[in-house]
């Protein structure tokens, strides 16, 4: 199978500081990717390289078979269409609310008159589990769990290919937390979505990813739960034995 | 389009095909029903026209793609025919198709509940009514502001060294001399623009003298302390509200009262006593660069020497004019800092708050200071000032 998401030799640096160097990843159609690693290891900067946002120093990153460093404006902007982005705390435009949210991107790409937008946009929100009074609300009125799921409406507005997560339970209390998990299984399942999460969310690294991305030494190295349990590097020995770790896998063993 | 007409339909997303007997009508779903062409399935899906108690089987085996737009439609469609009671049957639907289906069959899409609206007579009574309403509550709270200003300043005169003196110093540095500049240049420009009118106008009755008496008095009295207060209220006073409103958002005000710190006593009081020394400064400032402003103007368009410009300074002015002008600026001081301050305080919420909350300071603040002026002129006419 031919990979949806390819980066070949990526480099990135600020400064002197060397973020990825030389980095290698793959994403198959269907799957969902989890990407861990330290904070400030350079997760986000990855998800801004894939998405156009960060331009590398150096590396080609391949989305749908296309170099999308060697794209122009306009090709960038149709291949934009491919991926949805659901960004860390939602990142909803604060001024409007939650259908006019989701609504802009349908009403600035497609040639459907006002009613259909709105309409396609309520079935957006009610698709991930968004009640019908939450349509009329600004993102300042909703709550954190209630955010996400808008912020995921808007993503999934254009019907994207592949999404992109960045920390989609971070701050969310466990309840909310497994349910935006189920949420995103469910979509990724029946859409036949991609999806790359970024996490620091134990539960959703193994209950959610089919294969962790695990970002050390400016590098990553990708394999099932199975086979980083079994990796001797310090860093990922750290990370899936700590203690965190452990009493999840427990958890997930009993059950 | 009749089905039951002699014209089958054959479209992009459509094919229609009848039975021998007539009675059992299958749709074949064809090519790609994505978000991009919602709208032209969605008009030949109203195109259809199905007869009541027919059966009708939707064929997807040749559906190429569908998204969760298309599927709606798709699913709108099944409902609206299975109210016409029109017997309905799925076939061969592709296994990630039907997922999709399943998934948009669940919504219901109630539709959105309707906020009533007011006539467009009783919405001006009502707009007006929320405006003065609101605008009585503004008053209300810089009065309680002010109390809670007093009985802050109060206690800290009692306990001098609550009184933060670094927190002023470095305020009276951002309000007042760095904004020397600005207001200087400002001063100098108002004085020059006064000067040409006035002489423009007083040369017809040969009275160009008094353009000097013209320059000084509007310049003590008025334009120097007016420009100094809309300068600050546009430097400083907006800047009240933004930093105290971010720190509302940030919640650093509230982690200020759980250590048992004082907002009013580290925010609001410093502040506002910066405001307090800087204003005043700001005004004599201004007032001398407006003099000088008038020197400017006398020796270039008046032929007038300096020596004859201060002659005729002493005699169209008096230390009275000067302090009528300087009286006001303690006054503006205390408006345009505490309508900053309490801007700031007022934000509740989103970032979006602060932004509000700083127009509406600068506003409110200039506003306040021309009407306080307003009422200074009226005292002082009847004083006989």
């Amino acid at each position: 199978m031919k990979p949806i998401v390819e980066i070949k030799n990526l480099h990135n640096r600020f400064g002197r500081h060397v973020v990825h160097d030389g980095l290698d990843f793959a994403v198959y159609p269907g799957e969902i990717v989890g990407l861990v690693g330290g904070t400030g290891a350079g997760k986000t900067v990855l998800l801004k390289s894939i998405i156009g946002l960060h331009r590398p120093k150096s590396g080609t990153v391949t989305i749908n078979g296309k170099n999308i460093m060697r794209m122009n404006k306009a090709q960038v902007l149709a291949t934009q269409r491919l991926w949805g982005v659901l960004f860390q705390n939602g990142a909803l435009f604060s001024s409007l609310n939650v259908r006019d949210n989701v609504a802009m991107p349908i009403k600035e790409f497609i040639a459907v008159n006002e009613e259909q937008a709105q309409e396609l946009a309520e079935m957006k929100i009610e698709l991930v589990g968004l009640p019908p009074e939450a349509r009329d609300k600004l993102p300042s009125e909703l709550s954190g769990g209630m955010v996400r799921r808008a912020a995921l409406a808007r993503a999934l507005a254009l019907d994207p290919k592949i999404l992109f997560l960045d920390e989609p339970t971070s701050g969310l209390d466990p309840i909310s937390a497994s349910m935006f998990d189920d949420l995103i299984r469910k979509m990724a399942k029946n859409l036949g979505l991609t999806v790359m999460i970024i996490t620091h969310d134990l539960d959703t690294l193994f209950s959610t990813c089919d294969r962790i991305a695990v970002m050390v030494d400016k590098k990553i190295k990708t394999g099932t739960l199975k086979e980083h349990l079994k990796d001797k590097h310090p860093w990922i020995h750290d990370y899936f034995h700590g203690p965190r770790a452990r009493a999840v896998l427990a958890a997930k063993n009993v059950h | 389009m009749m089905i039951y007409g002699l014209v089958l339909m054959n479209d992009k997303f459509i094919k229609i095909s009848k039975s021998k007997e007539g009675s059992e009508i299958t749709l074949y779903l064809l090519g790609k029903w994505l978000l991009e062409d919602v709208a032209e399935i969605e008009r030949t899906l109203k195109n259809l026209d199905i007869l009541a108690n027919t059966k009708i089987i939707i064929d997807g085996k040749n559906l190429e793609e569908i998204d969760t737009s298309g599927a709606w439609l798709l699913i709108k469609f099944f409902r609206a025919l299975l109210q016409q009671k029109i017997n309905l049957k799925r076939t061969d639907f592709q296994a990630p198709h039907a997922k999709i289906l399943e998934i948009i069959e669940h919504i219901e899409h109630p539709d959105s509940i309707q906020i009533k609206g007011f006539g467009a007579i009783s919405n001006y009574f009502r707009n007006v009514g929320a405006a003065t309403s609101s605008f009585i509550k503004e008053f209300y709270i810089l009065v309680a502001f002010f109390g809670q200003i007093c009985t802050t300043f109060a206690t800290s005169v009692i306990h001098p060294s609550r009184f933060r003196l670094r927190s002023i110093v470095y305020h009276v540095n951002e309000i007042g001399i760095k904004a020397v500049p600005i207001v200087s240049l400002m001063a100098f420009l108002i004085s020059i623009v006064t000067g040409y009118q006035g002489a423009h106008q007083l040369q017809k009755f040969n009275a160009n003298i008094f353009t000097i008496d013209l320059i000084a008095i509007s310049v003590l009295r008025e334009m120097g302390i007016l420009i100094t207060a809309i300068i600050v209220a546009g430097r400083s006073g907006s800047a009240f509200a933004a930093q105290i409103g971010v720190m509302k958002v940030n919640e650093e005000v509230d982690a200020m009262r759980t250590i048992g710190l004082d907002p009013f006593e580290m925010l609001v009081l410093p502040r506002l006593l910066a405001i307090l020394i800087a204003l005043p400064a700001l005004a004599l400032i201004a007032d001398i660069v407006g003099l000088l402003g008038g020197l400017f103007v006398s020796s270039n368009m008046l032929d007038l020497s300096p020596l004859q410009y201060i002659e005729r300074l002493k005699e169209a002015v008096t230390v009275t004019t000067l302090w009528v002008g300087l009286v006001k600026a303690p006054v503006f001081a205390v408006l345009i800092g505490m309508v900053g301050c309490s801007h700031g305080l007022q934000v509740r919420g989103s970032a979006e708050q602060v932004g509000e909350h700083t127009t509406a300071s600068v506003v409110q603040s200039i506003f306040l200071v021309l009407m306080a002026d307003a009422i200074f002129s009226v005292i002082f006419t009847i004083m006989g000032i």
